[in-house]
């Protein structure tokens, strides 16, 4: 089976494809007009290829790709992005939150003394019936009705 | 040796001109097809994972098959898509996502052969740690396949491969499978197995040179 001619290490190249359109694969096509060496080679090798390819060849149906979609589904794989939009979102109302709080407290800093009567006058009528109703003093009342404002 | 096997003969492959569809750019186009996979699998986009479990599960099964055995296919192969999948954003393009799939395959079925301790048949530690091939003579097994070579029933040259293959010290085994039945280059066989590239030649060259004579040897006493 020793191949002596010196073409003979195209061979295993020639045959994976890995010649295509170079000069040393002109070369070793003109050369295997001439070499029946090589073809036989060449042969051999292609042969032991095809053996080896038709002996392992496996098909896998679509139910394996279905399980491997599925695990991946079960991982969270696919929420991954979808997570971190959420998350973003989350971060972006979290902040427009606390922007609220703070300027509402700069408001309330500005403005300390309110007196009963101003309050009173910020009351709806609601406000006002509930006001009358509770057992809380008026002025306990009209501070959690400004500080809920 | 003719009459082994029954293969699309070379002469076709002789006769066609140089100047023929260029391979180079098929290849091409398969690797931007590829890269527009990944971009969308990475955009979580779930019929581009179909796309590629669809490409590359042949080629996943067929080694795990050579490698380790019919009996474990759907299991390796299996595990190795989600793990290429749950690692896709360490995927760096600097090879094709099927040879980085190929390399996580193998790698599971060395851990696999690690842990069912089935070391008795093959030795992986010498696959991907040894360069020196001088002792790979003494590692061919005489003892008989764990592999129930008559699933495919596709002849008998193809049962003579799967013994034979068997019978192969692992190291010849890999390598040949990463060679001619995964495609690639002596390059990347080396890369994936932490080899030189003469290395991984020689190894190839020597399980095709059994594999041819096993064939011959046996088929001829056959006749
Ligand atoms: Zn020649």
């Amino acid at each position: 089976m020793e191949n002596s001619c010196h073409y003979s290490v195209y061979v295993d190249s020639f045959v994976h494809g890995e010649l295509e359109e170079s000069r040393p694969c002109r070369d070793f096509e003109n050369h295997l007009a001439t070499c029946n060496e090589c073809k036989e080679e060449i042969k051999a090798v292609s042969q032991v290829k095809e053996a080896l390819i038709n002996s392992y060849s496996m098909q896998l149906d679509e139910t394996f790709n279905y399980h491997v979609l599925n695990t991946l589904r079960k991982g969270k794989h696919f929420e991954e992005r979808k997570e971190i939009r959420i998350a973003v979102e989350d971060i972006i109302i979290s902040f427009a939150t606390l922007l609220a709080v703070v300027l509402l407290g700069i408001q309330l800093f500005h403005n300390p003394k309110v007196s009963s009567v101003e309050m009173a006058g910020r009351l709806t009528n609601i406000e006002k019936s509930s006001l009358e109703q509770s057992s809380l003093s008026k002025d306990q009342v009209l501070e959690l009705v400004l500080r809920s404002k | 040796m003719s009459k082994i096997i029954n293969i699309k003969i070379m002469t076709e492959k002789l006769n066609r001109s140089t100047s023929d569809s260029s391979i180079e750019s098929k290849l091409n186009d398969r690797r931007i097809k590829e890269n527009e996979l990944i971009d969308r699998a990475l955009e979580r986009d779930e019929s581009a994972y179909s796309e590629i479990i669809r490409l590359y599960k042949g080629k996943v099964a067929a080694t795990v098959y050579s490698i380790l055995g019919r009996d474990y296919v759907e299991e390796i192969s299996h595990e190795a898509f989600i793990r290429a999948f749950n690692s896709i954003r360490n995927y760096r393009r600097d090879s094709s996502f099927y040879t980085y799939l190929i390399r996580i395959t193998v790698n599971l079925c060395r851990d696999e052969i690690r842990r069912k301790q089935i070391k008795r048949i093959f030795n992986f530690t010498e696959v991907f740690n040894k360069s020196d091939d001088n002792d790979a003579q003494e590692q061919i097994q005489t003892g008989t396949s764990s592999d129930p070579i008559n699933i495919y029933d596709a002849g008998e040259t193809i049962n003579i491969v799967r013994e034979e293959m068997q019978n192969l010290p692992s190291i010849l085994r890999v390598a040949v499978t990463l060679r001619e039945i995964d495609e690639l280059s002596y390059n990347e066989i080396a890369k994936l197995l932490n080899i030189s590239v003469g290395t991984a030649k020689t190894r190839v060259f020597r399980a095709r040179q059994i594999l041819r004579d096993k064939l011959t040897e046996r088929l001829s006493y056959g006749k």
